[in-house]
This record gives C-alpha cells, structure tokens and sequence, in this order.
C-alpha cells in the first residue's frame, strides 16, 4: 500500500513551504560491531554469494570482511552445499549448486570467534516475467521552489496470473557511454566507454491489496537530466525478484528508515531485524537478510534521441579544460606544473601541443570501462 | 472615575459602630500620606479609601509619638480642605466636605424584615431602591434574619452569579471574604453556596474578563444573593485576564490552568489567529514535539492521554492541516480549563490531563457578531436572542479561503494542490425556567488536502451535544448531558490507475453523563454521578477507487466497546484552613463482540508463530472485560491568607489509545480500543503545590512537583505497521512510564504589564523490559520519551500602553527533545543501510522563540458600525531556525545527515477583527 508514500508527499508539500533542511553533521560516540550476513540464491546458475561483513562506524566509508567463517546451505532434504570464501568475507557457492524453485533453503554461519548463526528455512519462490520496462519524462520539483528538475522515470509492469507472487523487489544496474571531449592519439580506444552503477536504493513493490497480482508502472527510479546517464546511450537491467510477505516488511522498514526520512511524521528508527539470528547466544543481535528467490530480467536502451532536444544533458566534461601551444615557454609551464599533455599534433608545420587538466578529460578508462559490453547494439 | 464613584458610594453606605481610635506609636512626620496609610493598613486592621490625587502630595503632621490616630488625620487633612470618617475599619476620606453620618443611615436597609425565608437579593432591592448598580452595589444588604440568633454562628449564602449582558451563567467565579479567609467558586450552573461566620461582611466577586464585584453583607442567616457581573470594559482590547485571581490559593485545584479567549488572543500567533492549543503550549508543563506538530504532552503524557473536550464532547483530532492551527474557533471559544492534576472524579478516560474547552453562549439581550480576516484564515461569528432573555444562540464559521501555500511553489504538480478546512460552531441555550435550562452545542470541522487532483487526503471531526440542566432544590442540581462525537478520515489516491483506492478510518462515540450537585452542609459538596460510553470503531477498510482499480475491498473487523464509570466526590471544608476534596470514580470496560480473536500461547511473544487458535465472539459478546477504582484526592492546607499548601493524588485509567509510531502525531494515526491483547492504560500521579500570592502586587506564584508511573504504555516494535493491520497487537511492545517534574510560576494577572514567567524540570522516561528481546526496548532500560525535554522557561508578557494600543510578547526556550542516532552503518546488497538501536539517546539543539504582537484598537467612540482591531504579529523574531528533526538518508551508497526546520524565518502576519 503507498499510504505512506502519499504522506510522505503532503509533508513534502508543507515542508517545502515553510521549512528550510540542511546538511548536518552529528556526533556519534557509541559505535557497535554486528556481524552483516547477506546471501541470495536464485534459481539461475550460481555461484551465489554469501557476503560476511561487519557493520563500520558512521564516520567510516567501508566495513571490515568477516573472515575464515563456515558457511552453507541447507535444503529440506538434508542436501549441504558448502560456500567457499574466495575473498575477504565474500564466500562463493560451488558451480554445480543451483537453486530450485520451490524447495527451501536454511543458511548456516558460524564465525571464527565461534558464534553460530541460522537463518529460518526460506523456500525460494517463482518470480513471473517482466511484461515490460517504460520511461517516461517527468518533470520533479526540488528544494528550490523555482527549480525543478527533468529526467526519465523507469517504470516495470509485470503480473501473475497464479496471484501468488504479491511481493516484489527489484535491482537494476545501469550503463550509460561515455565520450570524451577529444580522442588522444596516445590512447586512442580511451575516448569511448561505458560506465556502470547498481541500484543504491531499496526497491519494493506489492500487490497485496489488489484483486489479482498485477504491478502496472511501478516507478523504480528517476534518471536525472543533471547527470550525464543519458548524454548518448542508457541502458538498465532490471532483475525481479520475489519476497516472502515478512521479507517484504524487512525490506519496508529499511527503507522507511533510510530513505523515506526527513518528513513531518518520521517513525522513530530502530533495529531491523531479518530471519537470521544468533543461536549460540540470542541476546547477541545480527543483521542483514538471506533470500531465495527465482530471478527474471529485462534490459532496455533509452537513446538521446528520445529525448527532447530542449533537454540540455551536460557531458560530464564541463570541468575539462584544454590548452592548445605551440610555445615552448607554455609548453614547459603546464609540463612542469603537472598539466596532463593530452596531444600534440601538426598544424600549418607548427607543432601543437594540447594540455589538459585531468587525464581523465581524454581517458575515459579512468572512469569506466572501454570494453564494449556484448549486448550493446551495433551502430548503424 | 470609576474608582472615583465606587468611592463616593462607599461613602454612603457604611455604618457601623463608632471604631474605637488607634493610637499610634510610631512617629509619622513628615511622611507622605500614601506611605503612611501603606504603614497603617499593614499594622492596623484598617482600610483606607480616598483618591490619590488628592493626597499624594500631603505629609502628616504629628505632634508626638502616641497620638491618636484620628488627630493625626485631622492635622494632617484638615487643612487641605479633606476629611475623614471612619466606619469600623474603614476610613473615608472626602474633599471640602465632611461625611454626614445620618445621610448614610438612611441608605441602610430597613430592619424591618423579618422572615427567615425572605431574602433580599440583588433582583429584589434593585427594583426596592434605586434602579442603579451603582447604588446595588453601595447598599448593605440583608441576608436572614436579623432575629435569628442562638442558632450556629455560621450560615451559608448560596445564588447565581450571572453575566450582567447576557444573562449566561459564569462558571468559576471567584466568592470570597477576605477576613474569614474563606472563598469558593460558582459551578458549571453558576452556583455557589458560601458559608460564613455570621456577621457584617465584605463579599467580593471576582471572574475572569468581569469588573470585580462587592458586597456589603448583614449576615444573620441562610440566604441567597444573586449578582450580576459586567464584562470588563476592557477585555473588548483584547488585555489579558488570566486564571481567577485567589483561585491560585483558596481554591482546591492542584495543576489547574485555567485561560480565557483573550489571554488566547493576545498570544502572538504563527498563522496570525489566536489559537487556544498555542496558547496552553505556553504553560508550564504543557508542551510538543515540535512546531506544525499538533497535539501537546502535559507532564510527560503522550498527546493521545489528553481528555479534549469541546463543551463535553471529545475532539480526537484537534488540528488543522496537519497541525498547523488548531481546529476550534477562537470567537467561539469562552476559556479553556486544562487539569494537569487533581482531576476531579466527574472526568474519566485519558490518564494525563483533561482540557475542557467551554464555548460562549449566544447573547440572550441583542443581536451580535465578531469575526476576523487573516491572510490564511477568515472567521465569523454571529449570535443573539431567538427569544428575548429566553432562547439563545451563537454560530461561527471559520475557513481557510488561500491555497497560497501552495500556490508559492513553482512546481506544476503541487500548484493545482490545494489544501482547505473550515470549521462550524452552532450553540442553542434555552432557558425554560429558572430550574430548567437546555443547551444543544454543535461542531462539525472539514479538512481536505488534494495533491495534484489524483490524491486527497480528508477528515472530519463531528460532535453534538445536548445538555440539560435541572436545579432540583438550591441544594441539589443536575446536569444531563447526551454526547455524540465522530472523527473520521479517508485517503483517496488515482496516482495509478490500476491501484486507485480509498482508505477510510472512523470511530464513534455516544455518551450519556449524569452529573449532580448537592450541597449536603455549608462544608460539604457533594457530587455524583455516572457516565456511559458506546465507541463504535472502524479500523479501516479500502475500497477502489476508479472503474479500472484492481484494489480488493478490504475491511478491518469494526470494535465495539463500552466504558461505563459511577463517581461520588465530597469536597469537605474541615476548618477555614484546610479542605479536602475526596473522589472516587469506578470505570467499568467491556470489549464486545462480533470480533474473531486470535489466540496465543501465554507468556510468549505475540508473533505468527505463537498462534493457537482463533475464537469468534457473537454480536454483544463480552470479549474482554476491564474494571477498577480510580481514586482522587486533593487536600488544601492554608497558611495564611495568602498562602497554601496543597497535595493531591489520582489514578486515572484509560481504554481507548491512539497508536501513533511518529514522532509528531501523523494525519493517518488511528485510534484504538483495548482489547484481548492491549490493555488499559493506568496513570497514578502525586502532586505537591506551594501557593502565594502577594496581593499588592496582584502576584500570584506557585510551585508544584509531581510524581508520575504510568503502566501498559503502548510501544512500537521497530518498523511497526499501523495501517490496515488486523494483527496490530503483533507489532506493539506493552512499556511502563515514569514521570516527575517541577514548576514554577509566578505571573500579575492585572495591571498595565501582566503575564507570567515560567520555569519547568520534567521527565518522562519509558521502559520496555521482557525476556524476549524483541519485546525489549534499549535492553530493557529506562529511556527518555520522543517528548522528554528536561527544561522549559516560558515567558508570556503585555504590556497596555494605552486602551487603544498594546504589546504581547512571549519568549520560550526548552531542552531540545531526544533523537535516535544511527550506531552503525551497514552494507547488504551493495547499500548502506543504518543500524539504529538505542531510542532517543542523543537531543537535537534546544529550542528557542520570541514572538512579538502589536494590538492596535479603533477609536473608542461608542457609536459606530464596529468596533475593529489591528494584530501585527511577529512569530519568530530572531528567525532561529529550531531544528524540528535530524534525519539521515542513505542513498547510492552514502549516508548524509540533516536537520529539518519549520519556520527558519520570522513570519508576519496581520488580522484584522472587528465586533458589532
């Protein structure tokens, strides 16, 4: 239900009229160290993951990896599959485990400082096709009540005509291509790329109060014009899954707490728990989630083109500068002052030398990969 | 010149027998006349009346130490053409012309009545005299007989005390006399019954926003003596008159407030309208989470503990647009009563404080109407006679006629929102006879908010209340009361078309009250009486909304539920010194049926996996029952004439709870009974009051401390889900609560400058213990409440330049209130996530506002259209930006923190009100 959603934007409303947010640092001194499990199986081939963390302090950007633990998977039929850990707390299943739609799974983890963790049994559920993924432009207001601001919004429709799915929840990782303003000859397959980033925010959606299970336009996500995503070619892959009704309340209340935030009637925030716990010592909390769940995806392509040409996308290269010499006394300055030398090339038998301000102006590598990726379409 | 002429009818009237003279020890010469008549009224049981300026420059001339009082008079008078006569205790001071004291006796009433049971009242001596108040007022009145001697030295003097204009009762009227050091007050009829030591006695009326009144007593027995009181000229310019003066000592009432509409006007307000909920936030005790959040915590109690009652009906949603003006019309509203503690027994049903909103009653002599035009807001108020002296009424309407709010926002989805309320009074008093009077009291309040045409969010409050009144003797009087009160709301949204719905939420309310008043003996009153509740409860049901919705209907099993209680009290005055007042009301709960409850094992976490069964209760069926005793105690010890103690104890149950995980209430809170799994709130709270006034200086102070435990708070489990939840109890924690505090008040209820000076300590702390650690709140121990904040200064201030011009201000600075931190950030699917776990560990910045009013009146003239008025107000002076929230947003990976403020900057706004 999207209750809360609406209020979250009649708080918006009168927040927007009168209140003023701005950023604040706090003082946090307490600081606890729980263990992170976040595992998910599918019913596609594996190996899955098992990720082992601990949580970090909020002045901290990256948490430390749970190390040397035992982990595995069991099945209602007393099958063991063992996960290995292949990185620092990244602990991968073997190729030849591939999950089964309808059977139940139970995670196992026990720690080098011999804690023990399950989860309860989750059977990992079917997940119906994607009917489509749409977009749409949308104009949104911001905090400025003078601006607003024009973008994509992504939207899925799917459906199950068994009506037994209900819960849903979606990730998606976009990859957009990159040019850079000039192409060096010194790195001349560094002027195109393609860059990627997975979804940063938790994605729900239900159907739990509709007569049949049917999600029609559900938005996903917004893709701003102010960014550079959609400068030349966007694509995303959507992946679906599906959630048991108390994996859904889980992920509900994260996002209740992480980024429905900043309205008039916030709930207060507490601990969420997922249906892991500690079985050595049940006082000892734990956090994190293990799913199972079928996976279905579906990739689009949003060209610029479909945008409206009134739309200015900036390139993302707004900072670059460059500076074109042939003078030998500049061209030792921006050489000794540690200007990145970006070409040189012959003109009208001078030879000039193009200066940047950062390499990554004409190396995109720095900022994505050139590789093409295989399901990018051909030019025409 | 009114004191001039209250002077001169004194003059007139007293005669006793001739005051032996002082003889004075000290030596006064040279002294100025007001300084020695200061030192004489403080040593001598002497009053002195005269006018000022006829004095002020005088010195006293005193030959000696010893002299008599009266050739010290003579000396020093005389020869400024002033004389003086003395009658008893008073002296009376005359220009150019000395008192003849056979002139008075012939003003003095008659003896000549001798009849026990004939009384003369102020009715019948108007009409026997002189047809002015000003004589009414200068006469020595008569009450039994003068033969009636031998019998007990005391007698009781009992009556209604009405309002001169309009003839409607006035309720908490002050009567007392300043000698025996004895005072009550009128009830919700306008009676009082005061009992005296016989003899001649000064009677002194006194009411808010009313000129004070005085009597000149010849008590001789029982009798009755009615008064009429006049509306204080100037209450019309909006001055303050706050909480009945002596009230604050002689009274029995322990963390009462009491204010009437024109403290609540002068009140500098946000959205430039007196708002009577702003207004109690500024008394001590009384506070709220923040600004545009509606509700308010009185002594650490949640906002859903609060009894608010509109002439008896409850109000459960008392704000509009989400908080940011309260949902009652100020010109309709008479005073509110807000009882923090020593709750009397006739009130019931919330477990922290009763605020009891009276409306005015119609003009019963002329046709009237006041109204006013804000920026926001228009209101108007139109009353008067159906039949003359007979059949009243009054009916206001107020409305919010601007979307401005929304149309300052250049965003196309929310400039075609709208958001729109209105709210109507209606009141109907008929006076049948004197023994009978009937009053029917209507309110209906209307709250839409559109987002964007495709989304509405709606509530409506409804009450109807019909009241009866029946004076069976002048010992023993009835109140009947019928109340019906709604509140309802609904969201509808079309965002999408698949999923258009329209929740709605309602409960229902029907309520019978008997009440009745007995005056057993001068020192004993005595009431009783009962009450019966029918709540009728629609948790939610969804609907769709559109041809092509999908939405399932859905509807939530309704509750029923009846709480019926039977209350005596007898408030007994065991000597001059001290009284008591003792109350107990006994509440009976019946949760009933139809309803299917689920069953869980005993002593285990409500949880899916803990259920045994579910049972099925016929339509009527009792499903659960709740009962027990609340007792009420308030006991008054007197000092002195100026200063008391007080103590008081009281339990308070409470079934019916409002579940609420927000910080500030949120429109889509809901209401909710107790059932199988929730059990009633109980609330036992012992208060402790020092009272004093020093009356010169019209300064009345208090200090009061209260202990407050509090057990079955409803607490939320973390990521509790309140909407359309027909397993609520599942997602709720039962918590206990202790309270405790101190205020301090001192405040001049008159005078050019008046106001009040506040300085709270309060704490409410929560506690959530269990063996099970997801019943567990902070590890089980005791943590502050969302609304704990340990100290509050208020100051509230006016000051009268002029009868046209006046300045309010108010400054108000509290403890900023406690927030969650996150402890730890987490990744799980490649995002952060925050880890909270200890509730309200950290505060956000304390708060701090100044506000500021100018009051501008017309002209004074008394002949004119209307009489209209100029409000500049200033909310937030400084523009400090008080942090209302600090929230964190993790999104693509990092985390950043923010604080949220409502009104950053100064808000001005301008009304205009007039009145014809």
């Amino acid at each position: 239900m999207k209750i809360h959603k609406h209020l979250y934007i009649y708080s918006l409303i009168l927040v927007i009229a009168f209140a003023c947010r701005e950023p604040f640092y706090p003082e946090i001194d307490r600081y606890e160290n729980i263990l992170v499990i976040d595992g998910l199986i599918t019913d596609q081939e594996g190996p899955y993951t098992v990720k082992l963390t601990r949580s970090f302090a909020f002045d901290e950007s990256f948490p430390a990896a749970e190390e040397r633990a035992v982990v595995m998977i069991m099945d209602e039929d007393d099958g063991i599959y063992e996960f290995i850990e292949e990185q620092a707390g990244i602990y991968k299943s073997n190729l030849s485990f591939t999950g089964k739609i309808g059977t139940s799974y139970k995670l196992f983890v026990s720690t080098k400082d011999q804690e023990s963790y399950e989860s309860e049994w989750v059977t990992l559920s079917k997940v119906p096709e994607i009917d489509s993924i749409t977009y749409e432009k949308q104009e949104r207001p911001t905090s400025d009540p003078n601006q607003s601001v024009y973008g994509m919004e992504i939207k899925v429709n799917t459906h199950d005509d068994t009506n037994q799915t209900r819960y849903y929840r979606w990730e998606w990782v976009e990859t957009w291509e990159i040019i850079t303003p000039i192409t060096s000859s010194f790195y001349p397959d560094e002027a195109r790329c393609w860059r990627t980033a997975g979804s940063g925010v938790v994605s729900i959606g239900t159907s739990e109060h509709l007569t049949n299970d049917v999600i029609e336009d559900y938005p996903l996500y917004f893709v701003s014009t102010e960014t550079n995503k959609l400068g030349i070619k966007y694509s995303t892959l959507v992946k679906q899954y599906s959630l048991s009704r108390e994996a859904y309340s889980y992920w509900k209340s994260l996002q209740d707490i992480t980024q429905n935030t900043g309205t008039l009637f916030d709930p207060t925030p507490a601990m969420v728990t997922g249906n892991i716990s500690n079985t050595s010592n049940i006082e000892n909390p734990v956090l994190g989630i293990f799913q199972a769940s079928a996976l279905k995806q579906e990739r689009i392509f949003i060209d610029r083109a479909e945008i409206p040409k009134s739309l200015d996308i900036p390139s993302g290269y707004s900072s670059c500068s460059f500076y074109d010499t042939t003078d030998s006394v500049e061209i030792d300055y921006y050489t000794n002052h540690g200007f990145p030398l970006a070409e040189i090339y012959i003109l009208a038998e001078a030879e000039h030398y193009i200066f940047s301000n950062s390499e990554m102006c004409f190396r995109c590598t720095l900022s994505g990969s050139k590789e093409k990726p295989e399901y990018w379409p051909e030019e025409k | 010149m009114k004191q001039l002429s209250l002077l001169i009818g004194l003059l007139f009237f007293l005669r006793l027998s001739a005051g032996q003279d002082q003889v004075i020890s000290g030596m006064h010469e040279k002294q100025l006349f007001p300084r020695f008549v200061e030192e004489m009224e403080a040593d001598l049981p002497l009053r002195f009346f005269y006018l000022t300026s006829w004095v002020d420059s005088i010195r006293i001339v005193q030959a000696a130490p010893g002299e008599t009082l009266s050739s010290i008079l003579e000396q020093s008078l005389n020869p400024h053409g002033l004389y003086f006569h003395q009658e008893g205790y008073c002296i009376f001071l005359s220009l150019k012309q000395s008192i003849n004291p056979d002139l008075m006796q012939s003003f003095l009433v008659a003896d000549s009545i001798k009849e026990t049971e004939t009384f003369i009242t102020f009715e019948e001596s108007s009409m026997a005299v002189v047809n002015s108040e000003a004589a009414d007022r200068n006469r020595i009145i008569q009450i039994g007989s003068s033969g009636e001697s031998g019998s007990a030295s005391m007698a009781a003097i009992n009556g209604y005390i009405r309002e001169s204009e309009t003839g409607e009762p006035i309720i908490g009227a002050v009567i007392f006399n300043e000698d025996q050091g004895v005072g009550v007050t009128t009830d919700v009829n306008g009676y009082y019954v005061l009992t005296l030591s016989r003899g001649r006695l000064l009677i002194t009326f006194r009411s808010m926003g009313k000129n004070e009144e005085v009597r000149n007593v010849m008590l001789y027995g029982d009798g009755t003596l009615n008064i009429e009181m006049e509306e204080k000229i100037n209450q019309l310019k909006g001055v303050v008159i706050t909480a009945d003066k002596y009230q604050n000592v002689t009274g029995m009432q322990i963390g009462l407030n009491k204010i009437d509409v024109s403290t609540i006007r002068q009140v500098p307000a946000a959205m430039g309208e007196a708002d009577v909920l702003k207004a109690a936030l500024l008394l001590p005790g009384v506070q709220t989470v923040g600004e545009g959040a509606s509700g308010f915590n009185v002594r650490g109690g949640s906002t859903d503990q609060n009894l608010i009652i509109l002439n008896g009906a409850p109000v459960f949603n008392t704000s509009h647009l989400f908080g940011f003006f309260s949902a009652f019309n100020p010109d309709v509203v008479k005073d509110f009563k807000l009882y923090k503690s020593g709750i009397t027994a006739d009130y019931g049903g919330r477990i922290s404080s009763v605020f009891d909103i009276s409306t005015r009653n119609g003009n019963r002599k002329k046709f009237s109407g006041q109204g006013g035009i804000s920026p926001i807001t228009g209101r108007l108020v139109l009353e008067g006679p159906l039949v003359k002296e007979k059949i009243s009424f009054i009916a206001g309407i107020r409305t919010t006629y601007s979307d401005w709010i929304l149309n300052r926002i250049n965003d196309p989805s929310i400039r075609n929102s709208s958001a729109a309320f209105y709210d109507l009074n209606g009141i109907i008093t008929y006076d049948i006879n004197p023994n009978n009077n009937l009053d029917i009291s209507a309110y209906y309040s209307n709250d839409r908010f559109r987002l964007n045409s495709d989304t509405s969010y709606h509530y409506v409050n409804a009450n109807l209340v019909i009241g009866w009144k029946h004076i069976f003797s002048q010992k023993l009087f009835a109140h009947f009361k019928g109340i019906y009160s709604n509140y309802q709301y609904d969201i509808s949204s079309q965002v999408q078309e698949n999923q258009a719905f329209k929740m709605d939420y309602g409960i229902d309310q029907k309520q019978i009250k008997a009440g009745f008043t007995w005056f057993a003996s001068p020192d004993h009153k005595v009431q009783f009486g009962l009450d019966g509740i029918r709540y009728e409860l629609d948790p939610g049901s969804l609907n769709p909304y559109s041809n092509q919705s999908q939405v399932e209907p859905l509807k939530l099993e309704s509750e029923h539920a009846i709480e019926s209680a039977l209350y005596i009290s007898d408030e007994y005055n065991i000597s001059s010194r001290l009284s008591v007042y003792g109350g107990l009301r006994y509440s009976y709960y019946a949760f009933l049926g139809p309803k299917t409850v689920t069953e869980y094992y005993e002593n285990v976490p409500l949880d899916p996996v803990n259920i045994v069964d579910t049972s099925y209760y016929e339509n009527g069926e009792l499903v659960q029952s709740y009962h027990g005793p609340e007792f009420r105690i308030n006991l008054r010890y007197k000092l002195s004439g100026s200063s008391s103690v007080k103590l008081s104890y009281n339990r308070m149950r409470q079934y019916l709870n409002m579940l609420s995980n927000t910080t500030a209430i949120s429109p889509t809170d809901t209401w909710k009974l107790s059932d199988s799994h929730i059990r009633p709130q109980i609330g036992d709270q012992y208060t402790l009051g020092f009272y004093k006034d020093f009356r010169k200086q019209n300064i009345e102070t208090s200090v009061e401390l209260y202990y407050k435990n509090i057990i079955d708070i409803i607490e939320y489990k973390g990521g509790a889900n309140l909407i359309l939840n027909d397993a609520i109890e599942q997602d709720l924690v039962n918590a206990d609560g202790r309270a405790y505090g101190a205020e301090f008040m001192v405040k001049r209820s008159s005078g050019k400058l008046n106001g009040w000076i506040s300085y709270t300590y309060s704490r409410i702390q929560i506690r959530a213990d269990s063996e099970y650690p997801v019943e567990r709140i902070n590890n089980g121990e005791w943590f502050p409440a969302n609304h704990d904040k340990p100290h509050d200064v208020t100051l509230v201030g006016n000051y009268k330049f002029s009868r046209r011009f006046s300045i309010s201000s108010n400054v108000t600075y509290s403890t900023g209130r406690p927030i969650t931190y996150p402890v730890a950030k987490y990744n799980i699917r490649n995002m952060t996530m925050l880890h909270y776990t200890y509730r309200n560990e950290y505060r956000i910045p304390d708060y701090f506002r100044w506000d500021i009013s100018v009051n501008l009146e017309g002209n004074l003239k008394s002949r004119k259209l209307a009489h209209s008025s100029w409000s500049f107000s200033v909310y937030n002076v400084t523009g400090r930006d008080n942090v209302y929230s600090i929230y964190f947003v993790s999104k693509d990976r990092s985390v950043n923190g923010y604080k949220l403020s409502i009104f950053s900057q100064p808000v001005f706004t301008i009304t205009y009100n007039f009145k014809f």
